[in-house]
């Protein structure tokens, strides 16, 4: 006569729960809209730090996060002691590439280019201010850039000083508007040079909005043989900067090094090497888009905790107010396990509502940053599961201290309470 | 069914503590039917509490049904007072979010009952207190006289041995008052204990065995 059947089944629980949230509307109504806001939030930071990274990132990878630019460091030179000539020269270029000093580097080229980065191109009788820079065959490689149509550099342009060209959207654009450029040629001060390729556009938008491109544009590029340079300036063997590709981010900084000790080893001390990665622009990156996800969730956070204090004051409120029903529920055999259940599938249902509207909410925003930025921010199945989880989670914890202390009630008190 | 040896129930008050019930004795046996009369005050609801297995006392010894609940645990004294023991409070006590029927099925629900057997028998026991059209009605769609039937039906769904009435009819009018107490007298002619708890003389005269008291004593135990 004592035993037990098993224990309810969730359907009819969760249908006396329902009947009891309908009938508190209001309370429910506030609480959802509290853990909501908070989800919404939660969810907007996520979506928006995640695609910020993706398209700092992005950009950042139009320079290649691997590569280093090696140059003389004129400023630390002292002044008695001036030397002419970049501190890099075709020789050093070659001994290096055959050398095993510098295990972290896994391609590098030579960039050559004028005092005055600008200049004057002319095709069919238009005009292009761009850059030309003299390069290896491996630059392309090392700064991630396509070419849309025709070839890259090739190593017998370099050896035989050809005059071709690679040239950017930019450059094609304005010399030859939408028609294509390979095969066609273009006039750089008294050479034709031959555009055997065209590279792709590159996005550095948000760069250039907050000035980190200082003005160069890299879709106004013309890459020519690096020899072929060099001989146009009038002979110099001078390598102006010394591009290489480390084998990783995190062994940018050692591959610098073992390059700088290799070239001033040569040198035997002459001239001083500075070395740039995207080491510092990759964690100045990192730390805005850490600040941003910190005071994110900081908010997602104050809204999740007045969610949950939302549902703390309603379920204490409902647990005071329903004081006599509990002592009744217990009067008729309800068990301590049986009120807590109770409490916590109501908060339950109160936290996924909250999750399911913050969803909507957060998405409705999302969807009004398109049309405002233009930018496709998706949150992503595993950033819904988050946000659902939050949801549920904050819930059950607000929810515990007043389940725990409807559970705890003794029922002769509870049902004199009035 | 009930034997109660020197029972004492006190309460913690503000700048002391208040012994409600002194030292009880008290037998009832299975399918008697008990009326407890007494002043406010005098440990009424105390000791239907402890009968009901709602409270426990602070000493003495109880013996429901031959076996010494005084320490069992709480969820074994959920289940006696699920499978036992049927309660009708003053004020009813449903819940007004449910139904009716849905009232009646709360002990189902906690036994563990399946929804089918649930909605069976509690239809079953809505019909018995005349209730049957009224299923789907909330309670502030009834009357007080109905409320309490439904409370009743509620009650008895489980066929407890023990019902515990605690002043039912206290807030009902005459007519609704007679069909309750009605009611009572055909659950005791079917054999089942009953204890009610009144200060009505007149709900207390239809009891074969009146006991009163006054401060937590029994002062007289009046069998017709």
């Amino acid at each position: 006569m004592l035993e037990r059947a098993d224990p309810l089944l969730l359907r009819d629980h969760l249908a006396q729960v329902a009947m009891v949230l309908r009938a508190n509307r209001l309370r429910t109504a506030v609480s959802i809209l509290g853990v909501a806001l908070g989800i919404a939030a939660l969810l907007i930071v996520q979506v928006a730090t995640d695609a910020g990274r993706r398209v700092v990132f992005a950009e950042l990878e139009t320079y290649g996060l691997t590569t280093l630019w090696i140059f003389r460091d004129w400023q630390q030179d002292r002044p008695s002691v001036k030397r002419p000539g970049s501190g890099i020269d075709n020789d050093d270029y070659a001994a290096i590439r055959r050398s095993a000093c510098c295990p972290d580097v896994r391609r590098y080229s030579a960039v050559v280019y004028p005092q005055n980065w600008m200049v004057e191109l002319v095709a069919e009788g238009r005009l292009s201010q761009s850059s030309v820079e003299g390069v290896d065959v491996d630059y392309l490689a090392i700064n991630n850039d396509r070419i849309v149509s025709g070839r890259g550099l090739r190593p017998l342009d370099i050896r035989q000083r050809r005059p071709v060209a690679v040239v950017g959207p930019v450059v094609r654009e304005r010399l030859f508007g939408t028609r294509p450029a390979v095969g066609r040629t273009l006039r750089f001060g008294q050479v034709q040079l031959t555009i055997v390729g065209e590279l792709a556009h590159k996005d550095r938008s948000l760069l250039a909005a907050i000035g980190a491109t200082q003005g160069y544009d890299v879709n106004n590029r013309v890459l020519i043989p690096y020899t072929l340079y060099q001989q146009l300036m009038g002979g110099t063997r001078d390598i102006q900067t010394l591009q290489a590709e480390a084998v990783s981010v995190a062994r940018a900084e050692a591959a610098g090094q073992e390059v700088v000790r290799f070239l001033t080893r040569r040198h035997h001390g002459r001239y001083r090497y500075t070395v740039q990665s995207m080491k510092s622009w990759i964690d100045t990156a990192e730390r805005i888009l850490g600040v941003i996800t910190s005071v994110g969730m900081v908010g997602a956070l104050v809204a999740l905790v007045v969610g949950g204090m939302g549902i703390l004051g309603v379920m204490s409120t409902a647990v005071v107010e329903r004081t006599r029903e509990i002592g009744l529920r217990k009067a008729v055999g309800a068990r301590r396990r049986d009120i807590l259940a109770q409490f916590l599938a109501e908060a339950a249902v109160i936290g996924l509502l909250g999750g399911l509207a913050g969803l909507t909410l957060g998405l409705v925003a999302l969807v009004g940053a398109r049309l405002w930025t233009g930018f496709w921010f998706l949150p992503g199945p595993g950033q819904i599961a988050i946000a659902v989880a939050v949801a549920l989670l904050t819930a059950l914890a607000a929810g515990t201290l007043p389940a725990r202390r409807a559970a705890a009630l003794p029922p002769a008190e509870a049902l004199r309470h009035d | 069914m009930i034997r109660l040896q020197g029972i004492r129930k006190g309460y913690a008050v503000a700048g002391g503590r208040v012994e409600v019930l002194q030292g009880i004795d008290l037998d009832i046996a299975r399918g008697e039917f008990v009326a407890i009369t007494g002043p406010s005050g005098s440990g009424k609801t105390t000791l239907m509490n402890l009968i009901g297995l709602l409270d426990v006392p602070d000493g003495g010894r109880y013996l429901f049904d031959g076996r010494a609940v005084d320490d069992l645990d709480e969820d074994t004294l959920a289940r006696l007072r699920n499978r036992r023991i049927g309660f009708v409070f003053q004020s009813f006590n449903l819940i007004p979010e449910l139904s009716a029927r849905a009232n009646v099925e709360l002990p189902l629900f906690y036994a563990g009952l399946p929804p089918a057997q649930r909605r069976h028998r509690a239809a079953l026991a809505l019909d018995a207190v005349g209730l049957a059209d009224r299923a789907e009605h909330r309670p502030a769609q009834l009357s007080g006289g109905q409320q309490q039937r439904v409370a009743v039906a509620r009650a008895v769904v489980l066929n407890p041995d023990l019902v515990i009435a605690d002043e039912p009819t206290g807030n009902l009018d005459p007519a609704a008052a007679e069909q309750v107490m009605a009611l009572f007298e055909r659950l005791v002619d079917a054999g089942k204990t009953l204890v009610l708890v009144t200060h009505e003389a007149a709900v207390a005269e239809r009891a074969p065995r009146r006991i009163h008291l006054r401060e937590g004593r029994i002062v007289e135990d009046r069998r017709a």
